[in-house]
């Protein structure tokens, strides 16, 4: 699936020997930590994709006229294995896969994507875990210096459900993980309720974790408690030696976080290095009460 | 090692770019003179990139410029991966549907004669998207200009172009009949730039915004 580049072979083996190192340096840091790796076919059978509940990719026949489908995305596909899985200790996995996704033209693209799951962590522990893991790989990946952005996939829509607004976070939702804050912005406007237009002034906005405190009364209800959490989730990663960022206005496209998410980017790349967060609500779906986080690398 | 750039900001040339050069000349940034030929302008701190409008959000998404200004249309076309975060009001217009007027006056009897639409559009992404949001079934005949022609020659049953005065399509003898986005010139980031150099990106928007409400209404192309 992977393309080869046109021109002379060199090309062919120097993004050969790139993948192998880059391989061989997450599986090193990976392994240091205490995750196992794990194997991931790019072709799944189509039911054991349904059971997953995530969103359809292409499909093909196999000689038996079998219906495989070519996985999309990999969290939701160990996450089902997993909650159909006996009980265990705590599970902390990790992959370099091949993935194939259907870009905006409609076509196919193939490349690599590294990641990590963790499963029955310390819920006061896991997101600590999963973010300083998702900067490591993504300094390991860049080598460069990394950022990291936080927000919680609960704090608009809870705020917006307080402020009477909560039909509008489908929408809301939509426009910012298409990074459209105009139109997010435009969605929130005209509604009458103070923390509407709070959650609104706050869209845009990046704070670093010094200056939140100061933002814990804009948020009402549940989403000031979702606020706390995440500013406690700050402090503590950049205890840690992380250049942390609260983004509000970050949302993840993919539709199973249901807890803090984060971003990683390092100055010499355009595109966001590393993301994910909390997924509890996926396992809990397939009857599993276990804390769940993940995240993907771009190893392109 | 990459050398440090200064702070970056692609600009499309041509229809939008004199309503944005006067909305730029209100923020007190150093905007570049009339650049002629060159197309990379350094003035002041600032690095001025002018490209063609819809190459605007690939140049910022690929980190070539931190920041850009793009129409909307671009950013329906192919706007993934960068972050709108000002509109900026100026070069008003709309992404329509057109059809020949001598046969077609409302957008339901285009649909009930034309059960597989064929559409001619510079914007096939946006066209196709269009289609399936609304349930149509339809063929894309994807073109780089003189769209109009598409229908009076058999190419197309309809259009989906940019309509500003409707001049262009009466000339064609084709009618408006459906809206399907308002399009205004957007300010752009990249994302990784709005967290590394947030600070000229905020200062940035900042200064745009302060702008865009001082300019009067009509003081910008509709």
């Amino acid at each position: 699936m992977a393309p080869v580049d046109a021109g002379p072979l060199d090309h062919w083996f120097i993004r050969c020997d790139r993948r192998r190192e880059l391989g061989n340096a997450l599986w090193r840091l990976f392994s240091l930590h205490g995750y196992r790796a794990v194997d991931l076919p790019l072709l799944v059978p189509e039911e054991s994709w349904a059971r997953t509940g995530a969103g359809s990719s292409c499909r093909v026949l196999d000689g038996r006229g079998r219906v495989l489908l070519i996985r999309p995305d990999v969290t939701p596909w160990i996450a089902a294995r997993v909650a159909a899985a006996p009980p265990s200790d705590p599970l902390r996995l990790w992959y370099f896969a091949e993935t194939a996704r259907t870009g905006p033209d409609g076509q196919l693209e193939a490349g690599w994507q590294a990641g990590a799951e963790l499963f029955g962590i310390a819920p006061d522990t896991v997101d600590r875990e999963a973010a300083l893991m998702a900067a490591r790989a993504a300094r390991t990946v860049a080598r460069t210096p990394v950022k990291l952005a936080l927000s919680d996939a609960r704090l608009l829509p809870e705020a917006l459900k307080a402020a009477g607004a909560g039909t509008a976070w489908p929408a809301v939702r939509d426009a910012l993980a298409a990074g459209d804050r105009v139109r997010a912005r435009a969605l929130l406007e005209g509604a009458d309720a103070w923390a509407t237009r709070a959650v609104a002034d706050l869209v845009g906005r990046r704070l670093p974790p010094s200056c939140s405190e100061s933002f814990l009364e804009a948020w009402p209800g549940e989403a000031r408690n979702v606020w706390r959490h995440l500013v406690a989730l700050a402090e503590v990663l950049s205890s840690a030696g992380e250049d942390v960022a609260l983004e509000p206005a970050l949302v993840l496209g993919r539709w199973y976080y249901s807890g803090p998410v984060f971003e990683v980017t390092g100055p010499l790349h355009p595109a966001p290095l590393a993301s994910g967060g909390r997924y509890d609500a996926l396992l809990a779906t397939a009857g599993r009460d276990l804390t769940a986080a993940g995240f993907g690398v771009a190893a392109a | 090692m990459k050398v440090p750039r200064p702070f970056t900001v692609a600009l499309p040339s041509g229809r939008l770019l004199p309503d944005i050069r006067k909305i730029l000349c209100g923020t007190g940034l150093p905007v570049p003179a009339e650049g002629g030929r060159r197309l990379v302008v350094q003035s002041g701190c600032m690095r001025w990139v002018f490209c063609r409008p819809a190459d605007v959000p690939a140049v910022v998404r690929a980190g070539a410029a931190d920041a850009g200004i793009a129409g909307k249309d671009a950013l329906l076309e192919d706007g993934e991966g960068v972050l709108e975060v000002l509109d900026l009001r100026a070069g008003a217009c709309r992404l329509s549907v057109a059809a020949r007027g001598e046969e077609f006056s409302r957008w339901e009897d285009l649909l009930a004669a034309r059960p597989v639409l064929r559409l001619a559009t510079k914007f096939p992404r946006t066209a196709t998207r269009f289609l399936e949001q609304h349930g149509i079934g339809g063929r894309i005949v994807p073109l780089h200009g003189s769209i109009e022609i598409a229908p009076l020659i058999g190419l197309a049953d309809a259009v989906v172009d940019i309509v500003a005065t409707g001049r262009t399509l009466r000339a064609h003898g084709l009618v408006e009949l459906r809206v399907l986005e308002t399009l205004t010139a957007r300010l752009v980031l990249n994302p990784t730039s709005a967290r590394w150099q947030d600070e000229a990106c905020g200062r940035l928007a900042e200064r745009l915004a302060a702008a865009v409400q001082r300019t009067p209404e009509g003081a910008v192309t509709p």
